[in-house]
């Protein structure tokens, strides 16, 4: 059953969000599970094509995973090479229980910690088997020759990272996102070599093709030549990333896009929890309009920098000239157990405040000061320059200030999406044959994602979680027909698809999609980020319908739709985003109460946020109904059994 | 237009930027001048193209195609030559993470593509660049499947050996030591990927085979022979070093002569 | 499976040849200064010398060593004119039309761009050389000279050299060409460690300096004489030969 918005809140389970969570206790939930699935015989494994849309950590690892296993695979990516997908851009490292720093990590601990770090808003048996997963991860990249840092004695090293109190957190310098994805990017590429994964790239996948109800195919845009193609396959992997890029200046990639996702939910896919948005708070503050994106430091900085603001309002000194005692090291007051090292959210809002309170700093007054000073004074500029050499570089690079000399100054941008399609145990969505990994899907994160764990998930879900479920799929539920594009659903798909990219050809408004784009993210990040509130996002829907509406009558773009148009592929996007932005807004409308990314300032005690588990305890998941303005809301409600709810405190 | 943007582009300079434009793969293309306002020095080269582009798409003229995406120098996707130079003139760094404030304001700034046999015009300044994944699948890996890998610490990698690594690994394929060669080697790319897994015990057992099998592949997709030059360590984001290419020379010649 | 010859034949593989036989002519070259500078100790002794070489092995080393070099030079020369020609565009058909170097540590410069035509130059001053010099029996009268205390006859080489280093013309193509021939070590030298793979990380920039040295040395060195045999050719031009101040 389905309620609309103004219907009773109380959690009601949704048929269409049947999570399919084993039986058993949470330790063996897995295990018990992988143990008794139906498995594919390995020679009909070729006989099934699998579409796997991105190549990042979850889909560049699932694609090699599964050619590996012997499926016929098409892998398919946006960029022109697979290595670039945006996993490549996380610097501080991929979380795993290992314990092999001896400080007391267990499995538990670390699901424990996911779970906490995720307000409560996650579900047990995914993450569970999330923290189980990710020693193997290690063990699997290790085994690649992805170049952990290690010990003198040839063992991996470890750091620590915000919302841990344990060192679990490895890492390739600043690169561990590259490193990794170069490692399943290998690994893919041995598959293309074998010739189990065939490789498309510039291509945008713009529909999903259903046929019987079940997702059997995409459209996608050939980017360079223009042309809509169709692919057929027994099912579709979306691991297309979030959609951070609503906000139009985040730290994503200028490409990433959650269009495929997107459309996949106007098929009828559940969107869950789109509210649930990370600002992440080491980045380097905006300087001007005409920004394109902001770049992100790696929180691991917080390990030895100390954020700090002047305790005087409006002081406007060198922040070298401010002595100590008029330096206010607000984290490490406010939170003296974790210090600089609170969750992204908590660290996130509390340097909004103080820039709220006018104490922030630089041109625009919004940022804080990041200080070394005392790390350089107690390891040395050798070591900080070992440990955060190429941030720092990068940084100077960007502001043309020496890091080493004054303090770095920083300010939260959007980061990652929790959020996303919503996904069951197996990591299917609600229409059976499509699933998603990684960041595409909401199902391990919660309200707020710890540092250093979207990689293992990215992962822990193409290498460890898919290859299994997928194959339980296959083997109960569809046959290895042989179903090709000819189908007349194909044609149908393209056609729709061309009508849309005729439309947005034919209107030669005069407005660019980056215009809209930006005015949108303006809406958003204004009144569905850090802080917000009912009326706020009142008129963020209501500016985001006329946005809309002006949209689809002035906007530009030029040049011709059989060739590579970067303006042409914007467009496309950006009526996405004027969409699902609207979503986020409902969603964070309906949710009255504050968790996790989700700041409601209704919502709050002492300047925390304030959960009510009596009537949110669930996962929102909403379902397209052919008008965008009015979304169904089906509930899955979240069962706690191993932890007890409490109120988070880092204090 | 905003009275914050009148205002950016009275404070901004002028620049002449004259651009590679090629309708397609195979057609004829030549350098074209636009001129280009409002631009300040701490915005990077891509937003000047940004802007640049949002300008020629406002007067009904095709924007001009480039490759970009994370924008903050870790993905590779982003090329040009900027007057003669891959990456353009601030060392160490890629195209997106140059700022314009490397420019005197006024000047004329010159952007071709990344030119090698290897590398196709796919339109403007976009070239195509997967000659160099046909490297990487030829052998730049280890053969290990999902699942089958011993616990992490049970190979051991001291930390001299696992830097050498990380150094060489830190390549983000972009191809400027291509362009930038004067034979278009593709020399220092697939050197750092036979030192990376060389550097590692866990690329030992396929070595030989891996390094044979990568230069073969190089030299089968047309790159140019390397004569030493170093224009490819110089203009790499990255500063991989022509030590690995001394390496790589190494090893193809052990796995040759002892195979 | 590669074999070694088939290895030879790829690109890493014509790196090898060109830096291997790239040193042996800059081995070769060294022996030759020194050789050289037995002009400044007389006729005697630089006639005696060139009598040793002639005679070594009964007479046969030296058609060995000579079909050596040339072997050889001849490698290095396909190689080349293959690598710098032909490879090249071949590798890039449509060139930039802004040219530009770098900032930072590259090699890139007028040393290494123009290897071939330095190259070029050398052979071509390789072969005068060998026409002026070794061959001068050929085409022109070369005097007879007799070993002090012996009976032993041979060819007055010294005084072809002597005679040859007394004209102008002469003196200052040897000398344009063994400046070209410094540049061409330049870079040359180093290239080839670094072609056999013999470099790393520590030694590349030594190795750079190294190459300085030799190609100053070199190319010096064999200026020096010609130069010195033109100012001084009263000294040099005397019965006894050599340099007498």
């Amino acid at each position: 059953m389905s309620t609309t918005l103004e219907q009773d809140l109380r959690a009601v389970a949704s048929p269409l969000m049947n999570s399919n969570i084993p039986d058993g206790p949470l330790e063996s939930k897995w295990t018990d599970y992988k143990g008794h699935m139906k498995l594919v015989n390995p020679a009909n494994k070729r006989k099934y094509t699998i579409i796997v849309v991105g190549t990042g950590l979850a889909g560049g690892a699932a694609a090699a995973s599964l050619g590996e296993m012997g499926y016929n695979v098409l892998n398919f990516c946006i960029q022109d090479s697979p290595r670039r997908a945006h996993s490549v851009a996380a610097q501080g490292g991929i979380n795993a229980a290992k314990n092999y720093a001896n400080d007391g990590d267990s499995v538990y601990r670390l699901f424990y910690d996911t779970i906490k770090g995720g307000d409560y808003r996650a579900r047990e048996a995914n993450v569970h088997r999330l923290a189980e997963v990710s020693v193997n991860i290690i063990d699997q990249c290790a085994a690649q020759g992805v170049p952990f840092a290690r010990e003198y004695g040839g063992a991996l090293t470890n750091r620590s990272f915000g919302g841990a109190q344990v060192s679990r957190t490895f890492y390739a310098r600043g690169q561990t996102g590259q490193q990794l994805l170069l490692g399943a990017y290998s690994s893919l590429m041995r598959q293309v070599h074998e010739k189990t994964v065939t490789l498309y790239t510039r291509r945008e996948m713009l529909d999903l093709v259903m046929v019987d109800g079940k997702a059997r195919g995409i459209v996608v845009r050939n980017l360079v030549t223009g042309k809509l193609e169709t692919y057929a396959g027994h099912a579709v992997l979306l691991a297309t990333g979030g959609y951070g890029t609503v906000f139009y200046l985040s730290t994503n990639a200028v490409n990433s896009n959650p269009t495929a996702a997107w459309r996949c939910h106007k098929h009828g896919a559940l969107f869950a929890n789109p509210c649930y948005t990370q600002i992440h708070p080491t980045c380097i503050p905006q300087e001007g309009d005409y920004q394109s994106k902001l770049t992100l430091m790696s929180e691991s900085l917080r390990n030895d920098g100390r954020v700090w603001v002047p305790k005087q309002a409006g002081d406007k000194r060198k922040p070298n000239e401010i002595p100590e005692e008029e330096r206010d090291y607000f984290l490490e007051r406010r939170y003296p157990a974790f210090g600089n090292l609170v969750p992204r959210d908590i660290a996130s809002r509390a340097a909004k405040l103080e820039c709220d309170n006018g104490k922030g700093v630089g041109l625009t007054g919004k940022a804080v000061y990041l200080d070394f000073r005392d790390a350089i004074k107690r390891l040395g500029q050798q070591v900080v320059k070992e440990r955060y050499g190429n941030l720092f570089q990068m940084y100077e690079e960007i502001t043309n200030e020496d890091p080493y000399k004054v303090p770095m100054r920083i300010y939260p941008a959007s980061h990652y999406t929790m959020g996303g399609l919503w996904v069951d145990y197996n990591l299917m969505t609600n229409i059976p044959g499509l699933f998603a990994l990684g960041e595409a899907n909401f199902s391990d994160h919660g309200a707020n994602r710890l540092g250093a764990s979207a990689l293992m998930q990215g992962l822990a879900d193409g290498y460890f979680v898919i290859p299994y479920t997928l194959g339980n799929y296959l083997a109960t539920k569809q046959p290895a027909d042989n179903l090709t594009t000819e189908h007349e659903a194909f044609k149908a798909a393209a056609a729709k698809v061309q009508e849309m990219t005729d439309k947005l050809l034919s209107i030669q408004g005069d407005t660019t999609p980056t215009e809209f784009w930006r005015a949108l993210g303006k809406i958003v990040w204004d009144n569905v980020g850090m802080g917000r509130n009912e009326a706020g996002l009142k008129k963020a829907i209501e500016e985001i319908k006329a946005l809309r509406a002006e949209f689809w009558k002035k906007v530009k773009v030029d040049g011709r739709g059989d060739t590579l148009n970067k303006n042409l592929e914007f467009a496309g996007r950006v009526a996405d985003y004027l969409e699902l932005g609207e979503l986020m807004a409902i969603d964070a409308l309906h949710r009255e109460e504050s968790c996790g990314g989700h700041f409601r300032e209704e919502y709050q005690q002492d300047g925390e946020a304030k959960r009510d588990d009596e009537k949110f305890c669930y996962v929102a998941g909403w379902k397209y109904t052919g008008d965008v303005s009015s979304p169904e809301l089906h509930k899955e409600p979240l069962h706690f059994e191993s932890i007890k709810l409490q109120q988070r405190d880092y204090k | 237009m905003s009275k914050e943007e009148t205002v950016a582009k009275k404070q901004g300079s002028r620049y002449t930027v004259r651009v590679w434009r090629q309708a397609g793969k195979d057609k004829p293309g030549q350098l074209v001048d636009y001129q280009v306002d409002g631009i300040i020095p701490n915005m990077s080269f891509l937003e000047m193209l940004d802007v640049l582009n949002e300008q020629l798409t406002k007067e009904g003229k095709e924007a001009i195609a480039f490759d970009s995406d994370c924008r903050e120098g870790i993905c590779g996707m982003c090329s040009l030559v900027i007057d003669g130079v891959a990456h353009g003139p601030h060392s160490g760094c890629t195209t997106c993470a140059v700022r314009m404030r490397d420019f005197p304001s006024g000047s004329t700034i010159t952007i071709e593509p990344f030119r090698a046999k290897a590398f196709p015009v796919i339109k403007d300044l976009v070239v195509d660049r997967s000659a160099l994944d046909k490297i990487i699948a030829a052998g730049g890996y280890v053969s290990v499947n999902a699942g089958a890998a011993p616990d992490a610490n049970s190979i051991l990698v001291g930390k001299e050996s696992a830097d050498r690594a990380m150094d060489a690994a830190a390549c983000i394929g972009c191809g400027a030591c291509v362009a930038a060669c004067p034979n278009a080697s593709a020399s220092l790319f697939t050197s750092a990927k036979i030192t990376q897994l060389a550097s590692l015990p866990q690329g030992q057992p396929e070595r030989k085979k891996r390094v044979k099998a990568m230069v073969e592949e190089m030299d089968r997709l047309g790159f140019g022979d390397c004569s030493n030059h170093g224009e490819c360590e110089a203009v790499c984001p990255k500063e991989i070093g022509i030590n690995h290419i001394a390496q790589m020379r190494r090893d193809y010649l052990m796995a040759t002569l002892a195979p | 499976m590669t074999t070694f010859t088939g290895a030879l034949r790829s690109s890493l593989g014509k790196k090898y040849l060109m830096g291997f036989t790239g040193l042996v002519w800059v081995g070769f070259a060294i022996g030759h200064l020194i050789g050289n500078f037995l002009l400044f100790a007389g006729r005697e002794a630089f006639n005696g010398y060139a009598y040793f070489l002639e005679h070594l092995g009964h007479g046969m080393l030296i058609y060995v060593a000579e079909a050596f070099l040339a072997l050889t030079i001849l490698i290095h020369v396909a190689n080349g004119i293959n690598v710098a020609v032909l490879d090249k565009s071949a590798a890039r058909p449509v060139g930039y039309q802004v040219k530009g170097n770098a900032r930072g540590r590259t090699q890139k410069g007028l040393a290494s761009q123009t290897m071939i035509w330095t190259g070029l130059t050398i052979l071509g001053f390789l072969v005068l050389h060998l026409v002026t010099f070794k061959f001068a029996y050929l085409w022109e009268q070369v005097p007879d000279y007799k070993f002090e205390g012996t009976n032993i006859m041979t060819r007055d080489l010294y005084s072809v050299v002597v005679r040859r280093f007394s004209e102008g013309w002469y003196v200052g193509l040897y000398t344009a060409v063994m400046l070209l021939f410094g540049m061409h070590l330049k870079h040359g030298v180093w290239s080839a460690f670094q072609s056999l793979g013999l470099l790393n990380k520590k030694t590349t920039a030594p190795m750079i300096s190294l190459a300085w040295v030799v190609s100053i040395v070199l190319s010096l060195g064999f200026l020096f004489l010609p130069v010195t045999v033109f100012v001084m050719n009263e000294s040099f031009a005397s019965p006894a030969g050599g340099l007498h101040l």
